[in-house]
């Protein structure tokens, strides 16, 4: 309770002093467990602001969209996302006024490592530091058999109806023009056909890997249930392991996509090395 | 009507005999979640279904439809091929009164005077629906008629372990063998009554399509919009959206696909120009098509209050919530229904 | 039974590999026809999208660019490398056969190495079960 006093006396303080326009945050939602975005704009407003368990959309996401000066309250994943739109220019640290806490929901991702902002301009609670990602669940989907991994991907691909709720929901998917949308020409059919469905799916996951942070938005927007986290999580176990690379934990660090070093593997080159 | 009272045995015999002449598709469970399927003769769905993940319009109007087919060959004219018209007899089983309402209001727009869609048209004549009313609402459920029979062939009410049956159109007296059954009294009529009806207020009224008439440059659509990451759930979960994009593909074939109105691509011009540039003219345009112009036009808002939109919106956008914002002259409401 | 030739799309670099194509050409150099040449700027213009629509067609797709080092761009192949690692352990990932994708380095002097690539990757496609082109034949 003392973390969300805390949240809004900072809220109402900003406001208040005119350092910022808006605060982005939760309220209580429609249905029972969903918090949902607030934009508190009046010092009154703030007073709505819930932190709790379902509080857990990527608020990071509304950042490229205000053009006005905004508080963020974020847990760990927001405040990862926000780094790496620094980074890739989307917004500008100024522009944003961090209120850094602790994932009140982690009931869902049961594979958080990072529970607590990363980066804060005021800092509301302190968490459990960092959690080692063991990659369990791609680790076993490894070992299954290439039929099995195959039939269950394609399984996957071919319940998706193509809503984007997934893209739309992803900090990292900013493109104002998106591939799926380009039609001059057309790079993916928009049918919801097998091949469609699959070459979707593996290019979005291409588009955000060394940028996605795992924070699991895409998973919880997706309306039909596919698992997206399987192949987002394949992505992130390989960067981290082939170009020792964790995104957003630090300002001062390259995306793994945009850097390359001259020893990188090769074992992908036919004889491999 | 005439209702008739059935054991699930008769109920199961009934729709086995129809399986000889149809194909009968039936909520299926997979993984928690229910959607229309092949029905393997055997079980009916339990008290964990509420309703389908998907609408039923996909079953008349497919997410992806081959519309014709061309061919070029060298020197002569170009062949081109209509796409054969669906043939297939079905009986959709299981279907809820609120989506079976809004396959008339789909009727309306492929079925209506001005046009008629051959495709969707071929599917509705071939199939039967036997909706089934529910036994309570769900919490994003905020229909209005729970008994609505619009829509429906034969609609069925679930009393403990038997069914009362009512036929509705001739197109469901006649597959209906009522010689067969009993006539239900009005002491098990009566017992529809204990069947828990949504409290929800009437929400779509015609005082909200008048406001909707002056709110058009109101500063509010940019307030209500400012949450929705526009994505497409709400418009392909609705059961009566059904705008869709026509392309060629690279294999010569004609197609129709849905389309949303929440996609920027939705308005945008060949010559790279946007009419509904940002997402508050498209959160406008999903509110007033569905409670403004649709009733302008048919008479009856496009909307059936199955929830689906509710349930599954990723930023808890709640349309009711919307509706009311509206009504309430832009007020913001401070949350909770 | 008539045997069908497999289809495999190449992206070439058009300042390393594509050269050395056709220097394999003008050598003489033997190899199966497979291979549907397209040219590319530069081995870090595949977009992945590209290998994975080729894949909706083809049955197999072959990228190659410059050495590293030798990049017409200085770096494009460097940081396309970082990518293609991670395209080949995604499409392993989801059960797609190792030889399908491949990839390779062939400088523009190297029309002998291209021949022998573009039939090693040829014979192994062949190999290979029939593609079900993203599950759509």
């Amino acid at each position: 309770m003392i973390v969300l006093e805390k949240i809004k006396e900072k809220a109402k303080e900003l406001l208040a002093e005119n350092k910022v326009e808006v605060v982005l945050g939760f309220t209580r939602g429609t249905l029972p467990g969903k918090c949902t975005p607030y934009f508190a704009r009046k010092v009154d407003e703030v007073e709505n602001f819930v932190w709790e368990e379902g509080c857990n959309h990527n608020l990071a996401n509304y950042l490229t969209k205000l053009s006005q000066k905004a508080a963020i309250i974020v847990k760990g994943c927001d405040s990862r996302s926000i780094i790496n739109l620094i980074k890739e220019n989307q917004i500008t640290r100024e522009q944003v006024y961090i209120i850094g806490g602790t994932c009140p929901s982690t009931g869902e991702c049961p594979d958080c490592q990072h529970q607590e902002a990363v980066i804060a301009d005021y800092k509301i609670s302190e968490g459990e530091g960092a959690i080692e990602d063991s990659f369990q669940d791609v680790l076993e989907f490894e070992k299954l058999s290439p039929e099995a991994r195959k039939e269950y991907f394609y399984k996957e691909a071919s319940k998706c109806i193509r809503c984007y709720a997934c893209r739309n929901a992803c900090p990292a998917c900013y493109c104002k023009e998106c591939f799926v949308e380009e039609n001059l020409p057309s790079w993916v059919g928009k049918t919801t056909g097998i091949g469609d469905n699959i070459i979707f799916h593996l290019t979005r996951a291409m588009h955000v890997a060394g940028r996605c942070i795992d924070c699991g938005a895409c998973v919880r927007a997706c309306p039909m249930g596919v698992n997206l986290s399987l192949l987002n999580r394949k992505m992130l176990k390989d960067v981290q392991e082939m170009f020792k690379n964790v995104s957003g934990l630090s300002l001062d660090t390259e995306l793994a996509l945009n850097e390359y070093k001259q020893d990188d593997s090769q074992k992908f080159l036919i004889g491999g090395e | 009507m005439a209702k008739y009272l059935l054991t699930k045995k008769d109920l199961l015999i009934w729709l086995k005999k129809l399986q000889q002449e149809y194909e009968v598709l039936a909520p299926v469970k997979e993984k928690k979640v229910y959607n229309f399927g092949h029905w393997d003769g055997k079980s009916l769905p339990d008290k964990s279904y509420q309703n389908t993940l998907k609408p039923p319009k996909d079953l008349f109007f497919p997410q992806h439809e081959i519309l014709l087919k061309y061919k070029k060959v060298k020197g002569q004219r170009p062949i081109i091929k209509a796409a054969d018209l669906p043939e297939e007899k079905r009986v959709i089983f299981g279907i809820r009164p609120c989506d079976a309402k809004s396959l008339s209001l789909l009727d309306k727009v492929f079925l209506g005077e001005e046009y008629q869609d051959p495709f969707y048209q071929a599917r509705r004549l071939n199939t039967l629906i036997i909706s089934l009313v529910c036994r309570e609402p769900k919490e994003s459920c905020f229909c209005t008629q729970p008994f609505s029979v619009e829509g429906s062939d034969i609609v069925l009410f679930e009393l403990n372990d038997k069914y009362l049956v009512e036929p509705i159109s001739e197109k469901g007296k006649n597959c209906f063998p009522s010689a067969s059954y009993c006539e239900a009294d009005f002491h098990i009529i009566d017992k529809i009554k204990e069947i828990k009806i949504n409290t929800y207020e009437e929400i779509a009224s015609a005082d909200l399509t008048e406001k909707l008439d002056l709110i058009f440059d109101s500063p509010i659509w940019k307030e209500l919009q400012e949450k929705c990451i526009n994505c497409g759930v709400c418009s392909f979960l609705c059961p009566t959206c059904h705008c869709f994009d026509i392309t060629d593909n690279q294999q010569g074939s004609k197609v129709r696909n849905w389309d949303s109105c929440m996609f920027s691509g939705f308005t945008k011009q060949a010559s790279g120009h946007n009419p509904r540039p940002s997402g508050t003219e498209r959160l406008r345009q999903r509110v007033m098509h569905k409670f403004k112009y649709f009733p302008d036009k048919y008479g009856v808002v496009a909307c059936v209050g199955c929830g689906r939109c509710v349930e599954k919106c990723p930023v808890n956008l709640d349309i009711r919530q919307v509706l009311l914002q509206i009504k309430n002259g832009g007020e913001k409401l401070e949350c909770r229904m | 039974m008539k045997k069908v030739d497999k289809k495999i799309v190449a992206f070439l670099c058009n300042w390393c590999s594509y050269a050395g194509a056709d220097l394999a050409g003008v050598s003489r150099f033997q190899y199966p026809p497979h291979l549907r040449i397209i040219r590319v700027p530069c081995s870090g213009r595949v977009d992945p999208l590209f290998i994975f629509t080729a894949l909706k067609s083809a049955d197999g797709v072959l990228v190659s660019g410059c050495h590293p080092g030798d990049c017409h761009y200085t770096s494009g192949n460097l940081v396309a490398r970082r990518k293609f690692a991670l395209v080949k352990g995604l499409l392993e990932f989801i059960g797609i056969e190792d030889g399908r994708v491949q990839f390779d380095w062939i400088s523009a002097a190297e029309g002998n190495k291209f021949a022998q690539t573009a039939a090693k990757v040829a014979s192994e496609v062949d190999n290979l079960p029939q593609w079900d082109r993203w599950g759509e034949k």
